[in-house]
């Protein structure tokens, strides 16, 4: 509770500290993240990711703390083609062809598009963020079967895997792009 | 004495023939071997609920079959009195059902010893994997709270504005 009022108090003589700041100062990371954690729940402070003004774009994809869901999710874009295209579809390697479709077409179209559209932290609470990304899939995989169904390529197999590949992929990248600009600027703001 | 010892002797002959010919005879009673044919069907349907999908199945299934047509063709003389024929019909009865239970206890002691082995797995994945979700939950949590400092080293912390 003391810890909660302190960290408080820091934040408005400072304007913004950063976690490692608050590590030197108080020096217990996992009561500092419980009053942390309290706090964010209780709508006190705002915890933004940050980029040091210096890092390049080269350091940040490096940095796997910012970068990994960008790693796995072409990761997986790739296995899921690997499954349709060149592994055979019998068990038990259709398995895991179910499992990384699914992912594929429910969670990563809606993932990359909301990640792009709310990149920083504070906007979107966690749950919230991941109902949307669910729920952005959603809406986005028919719209795109719609639009493949008039096109000259028709709606089958592989216009889908080329089509959902291709949109996840832009998705991802700009998200990549966004982000990094989003944490290199919230230092300044 | 001797004509009681005579007439005790010509008896026994009497039951002994009487006797012997119960056993050698055919039960030309259809109620006998339908309720012979309905313990093998009991039978059946404990192994096919038992998870057994076995060609054999459909060989002693077949039997039965043949041995109902034995029986019907076996009624039918017997209700036109020519008996002979008739016991003919359910001595292959007989023989059918005869070899058909006997595939059936097979099948069915098959059966068990699958379920006992299948019980087994069961119990021991159960166990193997109740141990492996333990520690692997534990790894998780400790991943996770890496992850969450990990994070949080590249954070910031700003004060929100009050909500009115």
């Amino acid at each position: 509770m003391n810890l909660e009022k302190e960290i408080i108090k820091l934040i408005e003589k400072k304007g913004k500290v950063t976690f490692n700041e608050l590590l030197n100062h108080f020096n217990n990371k996992e009561e500092i993240i419980k009053a942390l954690n309290k706090l964010e729940d209780d709508e006190k402070i705002a915890i933004e990711t940050y980029l040091p003004k210096q890092t390049s774009f080269i350091e940040y994809l490096k940095d796997l703390s910012y970068t990994l869901w960008f790693y796995l999710t072409i990761l997986v874009v790739i296995l899921v083609n690997l499954f349709v295209f060149v592994i055979p579809n019998v068990y038990p390697y259709n398995i895991f062809r179910w499992i990384f479709s699914a992912i594929f077409i429910a969670y990563l179209p809606g993932f990359t598009v909301i990640e792009t559209l709310f990149p920083s932290r504070s906007e979107l609470e966690a749950l919230e963020r991941f109902g949307f990304h669910i729920g952005t899939s959603i809406g986005v995989v028919p719209l795109l079967g719609l639009l493949l169904n008039y096109s000259p390529w028709l709606l089958r197999l592989e216009p889908i895997m080329f089509t959902l590949t291709i949109f996840i992929l832009i998705f991802a990248i700009t998200c990549l792009i966004v982000k990094y600009k989003v944490y290199k600027n919230i230092y300044e703001k | 004495m001797k004509n009681k010892t005579l007439l005790i002797i010509l008896l026994s002959i009497i039951i002994l023939f009487v006797s012997s010919n119960q056993i050698n005879s055919i039960n030309i009673n259809e109620n006998y071997y339908y309720t012979k044919i309905e313990n093998i069907v009991k039978k059946l349907n404990e192994i096919y609920y038992k998870g057994i999908r076995d060609e054999r199945l459909n060989n002693v299934t077949t039997l039965i079959n043949e041995a109902l047509l034995n029986i019907e063709k076996g009624k039918k003389l017997k209700e036109e009195e020519k008996l002979e024929e008739a016991q003919g019909y359910f001595e292959s009865t007989e023989k059918l059902l005869n070899e058909a239970e006997k595939m059936t206890n097979k099948l069915l002691e098959e059966a068990n010893i699958k379920d006992q082995n299948f019980k087994i797995m069961a119990y021991s994945i159960a166990v193997i994997s109740s141990i492996i979700t333990y520690f692997s939950s534990i790894l998780m949590f400790k991943f996770y709270d890496y992850w969450r400092f990990r994070k949080l080293k590249n954070c910031i912390i700003l004060k929100r504005e009050e909500n009115e």
